[in-house]
């Protein structure tokens, strides 16, 4: 199946804005932000220098993973993985 | 002193008369400067219930013991009067060559009362100061009466001035300066208008004296060196605050259609990315390393200055998917000073009013050359442009009662672009801000989306709205440097009082710079308060009925809407944590313990205190 990740803020600075990745069926979000890592040459738990987990909010098709299963949520095929940073504006 | 100048300059335009007044370490301490200084000010010194346009009003011009200094983004300025909007406390802040220049000629704030005769302007050249005529600026818009004032006086001189909305008394006129930077939301240009005021300039040659010179300047230094080395430096120079388009497009808070939704189908069109690639400048304060001005050609060609605010809400809250579009809004809004957020809400509530067949306009949603159209109308006050011109909520009162339901304000003052049907805290926020509806004081919306707890009326809501408040509507419009390199680049706060020491030679730590923090925030509502008669409630710390009563239609998270009786409770919450009262009025306990014990006597000569 495959996804379309955005990328925002600094984060496009090594992932691009908008890229389509390939994953096995059933894949779930770690899944995804594994891959991510190690196309992007950065650290496990890690993207360039943000920290997946604290700094980077994660929205699947629109809703923040909070309100989903977190990193276990299920991914489906043409799904939309927006990576966003917590800070903007103001 | 040291840091301080420890000198107002006051003027009387009606009695063409001057003098510089020395105040006190100790009212430096209490009050610290900008906001502190001016409204301690007005509340001193404004005769209650004078009408803002009138020669009784006050207008201030105020920096702090850091503006000027050679430290990250310190060239700001803040700027004040009794509203003419809102009638209560009013103020802005613009970044300019102005604070600078006013700092080096030996004054830390300007203090205007009375009418001058005829158009004028002051001209401050350190020691010299004159009352001049504007015959020759008086109707230009702000770009050209700018320009004629450097080449008169000095291409080095810093400029705070009005457009032709200001001179015509519009309640949203700024002040502006440098084509782009502008402040004073409430009407603070009209202020200046109705004091027959067209510009302030000033040329400053001295230095600030500083307590410890070497050290400011080696802090100095090693502060912008830390600026630079942020690890989102290089994206903010991309984009500055335009990313928060896209952010809040995705987090379903961009406002949309006079904010009846947080999504917007054509957001794309005028993000930051789309913006990024036609960016031909990048400019804004001076001091400043992180400058956040990014410049693109309008649809006419003009140069535009553009920022999220401005682009929110003349974009997607009226509709319009058009970033060149947009930016014409913009360039046009500066250059005849009107706020832009101000002006986006009445552009949208004039289109709903259209829509809705209360007012006999032909405007659509998106209709850009409409836009340009009411844009000067409302400036130059013809036709309903007249009506517009005295903000959405006097204009919804005019025209129909019905009309406040989508009058997206506070206290009179236009919501600034974070729509809140799921944002409770960012509602609080709005709610009690100290000018009306502004993100300035407590924009706690990034955290609250972020806390994953959005949809919460909680405690830590209370606490984060009070914690950014101290910060952000205190320490810093109170020192008077920009609170970007903090809350943008994550700049550490523990700076500040380094900074402090260096050029006062006094310690102060956050925890006291936030208890002065809190005395400034107590006596802006004792202001309110006063100038409303005592006639008070909460209900005026309470957001627009939309909010509570039409749930979004459109996006992940459609079907959105604000609790009444959970907002309430909220707002009890932070009342209690603040020692106000149920009517959100200072208990005179807490105005003794804050040091406002002569203030809260005169309080009481308007409504009675708690205990």
């Amino acid at each position: 199946m495959q996804v379309r990740v955005i990328a925002f803020g600094e984060l496009t600075e090594i992932l691009g804005k908008e890229l389509l990745v390939d994953l096995a069926n059933g894949s779930d979000l770690f899944t995804l932000l594994s891959m991510l890592e190690s196309r992007s040459g950065s650290e496990e738990g890690y993207l360039g220098s943000l920290r997946v987990k604290y700094d980077i909010a994660i929205l699947v098709n629109g809703r923040s993973i909070h309100f989903l299963e977190g990193m276990k949520t299920r991914l489906m095929d043409g799904d939309t993985v927006y990576l966003l940073l917590p800070f903007a504006g103001g | 002193m040291f840091g301080w100048n420890g000198r107002f300059l006051k003027i009387d335009l009606s009695k063409q008369k001057t003098i510089v007044d020395d105040y006190s370490l100790d009212f430096a301490m209490n009050f610290m400067g900008g906001r502190g200084f001016a409204v301690k000010t007005l509340w001193d010194e404004l005769e209650h219930g004078v009408d803002p346009l009138s020669p009784g009003n006050i207008f201030i011009a105020a920096t702090g013991p850091l503006t000027g200094l050679a430290l990250p983004s310190s060239g700001k300025t803040v700027v004040a009067a009794k509203s003419p909007l809102t009638g209560g406390y009013g103020d802005g802040n613009l970044g300019s060559h102005a604070a600078v220049n006013l700092r080096k000629a030996g004054y830390d704030a300007v203090i205007l009362k009375g009418r001058a005769e005829k158009p004028s302007y002051l001209l401050v050249e350190d020691e010299r100061v004159e009352v001049l005529d504007a015959g020759d600026i008086w109707g230009l818009d702000s770009f050209k009466a700018e320009k004629k004032l450097l080449e008169n006086h000095d291409r080095a001189a810093g400029v705070l001035l009005i457009g032709p909305a200001g001179e015509k008394l519009v309640r949203f006129a700024n002040v502006v300066s440098q084509e782009g930077r502008g402040g004073g939301r409430p009407g603070m240009g009209a202020v200046m208008g109705s004091k027959n005021l067209k510009a302030m300039v000033f040329i400053g040659t001295k230095d600030v004296e500083v307590a410890d010179k070497e050290a400011l300047k080696r802090l100095g230094a090693e502060a912008y060196r830390d600026v630079l080395g942020k690890e989102n430096y290089r994206f903010w120079k991309r984009q500055g605050t335009m990313a928060t388009i896209e952010w809040c497009q995705q987090n379903s808070t961009l406002p949309t259609y006079n904010f009846r939704e947080g999504v917007f189908d054509e957001a794309d069109a005028i993000s930051g990315t789309t913006m990024e690639k036609v960016t031909v400048k990048n400019r804004g304060c001076p001091q400043c390393n992180m400058t956040c001005g990014n410049v693109v050609k309008d649809f006419e060609g003009g140069e535009a200055e553009l920022d999220y605010e401005n682009v929110a809400m003349l974009g997607s809250n009226i509709g319009l998917g058009d970033l060149k579009k947009v930016a014409t809004l913009n360039r046009m809004a500066d250059e005849l000073g009107l706020d832009t957020i101000s002006l986006g809400s009445v552009i949208a509530f004039a289109m709903e009013c259209s829509e809705k067949h209360i007012l006999d306009l032909d405007l659509s949603w998106g209709d850009f050359e409409g836009a340009k159209r009411l844009t000067e109308d409302i400036a130059y006050r013809q036709g309903v442009g007249d009506l517009l011109s005295n903000g959405v909520k006097i204009a919804a009162e005019k025209t129909s009662r019905g009309a406040l339901q989508w009058a997206m304000q506070v206290k009179g003052l236009e919501c600034s672009a974070y729509d809140c049907h799921l944002c409770p805290g960012m509602a609080l926020s709005f709610a009690t801000s100290p000018i009306g509806a502004h993100h300035k004081d407590a924009w706690i919306i990034s955290w609250e989306i972020s806390s994953g707890m959005r949809q919460e009326y909680n405690e830590a809501k209370a606490d984060k709205v009070i914690e950014f408040q101290r910060i952000r509507g205190g320490m810093f419009e109170s020192l008077v440097t920009c609170r970007f390199p903090w809350i943008e680049l994550g700049f550490d706060l523990n700076w500040y009082p380094r900074f402090f020491y260096a050029a006062t030679g006094v310690k102060l730590s956050l925890d006291e710079i936030f208890t002065l923090a809190d005395r400034l925030y107590a006596l802006m509502r004792a202001f309110w308060v006063r100038e409303y008669n005592g006639e008070w409630g909460r209900v005026m710390d309470f957001p627009p009925p939309r909010w509570f009563d039409e749930p979004t239609t459109k996006g992940p998270l459609k079907g959105s809407i604000l609790e009444r009786e959970k907002y309430d409770v909220l707002l009890h919450v932070y009342y209690d944590k603040r020692g106000w009262d149920r009517r959100g009025i200072p208990t005179k306990s807490t105005m003794i313990r804050l040091g406002l014990r002569k203030e809260a006597e005169e309080l009481e000569k308007f409504t009675e205190l708690a205990e």
